[in-house]
């Protein structure tokens, strides 16, 4: 029966029609992909054009060794680290609603925007807070057209457009303190959200309690000069968690995105970032087992740990391109990792990472 | 362009064309499986130097997609209209292979999703039980089970066409 049953689903797959897509559209696919991971939509295709330009000038020679890094304890220094924390919640308007924040980065908070009726694998827009004092993210890019549109909440609003014609709403939610919708893009006039309805989703945002963002394990030591700029987690995406540190004189908090993606610019200061994922894998993803131990691979110019973790489900990963590798080893080693499928078994961000690792430790 | 995006292009111009048969019998429509591919495909070039067996994970990935594109409501939507227009039984053709194709194209159809890709996946793909388990992350059990119920039911669905069209040759 195998066989037999082999050949009939070789011969039922036969005959397909002329084929929709390419290699083409499958790298441009990828480039978007890679360009909503990095940006979450928020910041706009202005800032998504600039960076994918730097996208064929991947570094196709081993990445340079800056001094090496070796992870130490870190030491708490005087200063008081800043609160991690996201400062509001889910909510509902009308067949929209806004989840809880998936995503803290040092310039803000990332949610999803889903529809009742709505495609469940996508959401339909992200709504992107950003933290007060943290500057229009919008207003200093370039090529952005706006055109204003009546107040939300009796503060200033405005319809950004990129030169794409990829739309977003921009407006004032408290004193010196943006947010920002953006909506799906299926392409070039193809938009998830209507501008009422992005207006409609402005309108019914407020700042609710503060709530301790949480990561799912614990680093004991970070590479001394770096500073945590980005937690967030992607349970559809098989990444229950996504942590980046970036060097201290790039980790800025008045930066609109933090988040530069696998891939930055090769010769930009984020491409030293350093990132700690926990990944469900898909089959195929990693090598080996629980067993292996912490695990390095040579190809592609290394610069990549991981180990997976007790039951095989899940894996912690670290990269980064500067720290070797016997240290970067040793970093993945000592991570502690809590149960990634338990939220309730999680630690707040404040307690799991070194205070000299925060910004304002 | 870089390497690692030479790379890239290089492994999807071998296995896409594989890839969207394999995604077409886990879904059955070509149309549906080829945005599964493209979707899958687009999630490897973003992880593409990290991971260590793109086959197996590109193979994962196109098939849990098919899947997931079957969930969608409009998905829902579209087989209630095109099941109803469906013909009970597939009229012989008067070549014999396009006779075959459309008899265990009509069959697949009729089994559940998952248990249909349990079957793809072991019979067009010659994955073990245990890696079938891990592609689907499904326990070893069902992987079993959904292969014994998946193939009796193609079996049962296969016989009665064969029936039907012994039946309609001999009138």
């Amino acid at each position: 029966m195998r066989t037999e049953m082999s050949d009939l689903l070789h011969q039922a797959a036969q005959d397909p029609p002329p084929p929709r897509y390419d290699v083409e559209d499958v790298v441009r696919a990828g480039k978007r992909r890679q360009r909503r991971r990095r940006t979450g939509w928020a910041v706009g295709a202005a800032l998504a054009v600039a960076v994918a330009v730097t996208v064929p000038q991947i570094v196709t020679h081993p990445p340079r060794r800056v001094q090496p890094v070796t992870p130490t304890p870190s030491v708490t220094t005087a200063g008081k680290p800043r609160a991690i924390n996201f400062t509001f919640g889910g909510y509902t308007t009308g067949r929209f609603s806004v989840s809880t924040p998936f995503r803290w980065t040092l310039a803000g908070m990332s949610a999803e925007i889903r529809k009742k009726g709505g495609d469940p694998a996508s959401p339909e827009g992200i709504l992107t807070v950003y933290h007060p004092g943290v500057a229009d993210p919008i207003a200093a890019e370039k090529g952005v057209k706006r055109t204003a549109t009546s107040p939300i909440g009796g503060r200033p609003a405005y319809f950004g457009t990129d030169q794409g014609g990829f739309p977003m709403l921009v407006w004032q939610y408290a004193a010196d303190a943006y947010a920002v919708v953006a909506p799906r893009s299926a392409g070039p006039g193809d938009y998830a959200m209507t501008k009422a309805e992005m207006r409609q989703v402005a309108a019914a945002f407020h700042l609710g309690n503060a709530t301790p963002v949480v990561v799912p394990f614990r680093m004991t030591v970070v590479p001394p000069g770096y500073r945590l700029v980005l937690a967030q987690w992607e349970p559809t995406e098989g990444l229950p968690a996504m942590i980046r540190f970036l060097p201290v004189s790039v980790a800025n908090p008045r930066i609109s995105d933090v988040d530069h993606g696998p891939e930055p610019d090769p010769h930009s200061a984020y491409a030293d970032q350093l990132r700690i994922e926990v990944v469900k894998p898909v089959p195929g993803e990693f090598a080996g087992d629980s067993s292996s131990g912490t695990q390095c691979p040579e190809a592609n110019h290394g610069g990549r740990c991981y180990r997976w973790l007790p039951g095989d489900k899940y894996v912690v990963e670290a990269l980064c391109r500067v720290v070797v590798k016997d240290q970067l080893a040793g970093l993945v080693d000592r991570i502690e990792v809590a149960d990634p499928g338990n939220r309730a078994t999680w630690l707040p961000a404040n307690r799991a990472f070194p205070a000299s690792a925060q910004v304002g430790g | 362009m870089s390497d690692r995006e030479a790379e890239f292009r290089e492994f999807v111009g071998a296995r896409m064309e594989a890839l969207r048969g394999l995604a077409y019998l886990t879904c059955g429509d070509w149309q549906v499986a080829e945005d599964a591919v493209l979707s899958a495909l687009a999630k490897l070039y973003v992880r593409w130097r990290r991971i260590d067996h793109p086959d197996a994970y590109a193979r994962t990935a196109v098939v849990r997609a098919a899947i997931d594109e079957t969930r969608r409501p409009w998905w829902r939507r579209e087989q209630a209209h095109s099941h109803t227009a469906l013909p009970d039984r597939v009229a012989p053709d008067e070549t014999h292979s396009v006779d075959e194709r459309l008899r265990l194209r009509a069959a697949l159809d009729r089994l559940p999703v998952k248990q249909r890709a349990v079957v793809v996946l072991r019979f067009l793909e010659g994955l073990g039980v245990e890696q079938t388990a891990a592609a689907l992350s499904m326990p070893v059990g069902t992987v079993k089970t959904y292969t014994g119920r998946g193939l009796h039911a193609l079996r049962l669905i296969l016989d009665e066409r064969a029936e039907g069209r012994h039946a309609n040759r001999n009138v």
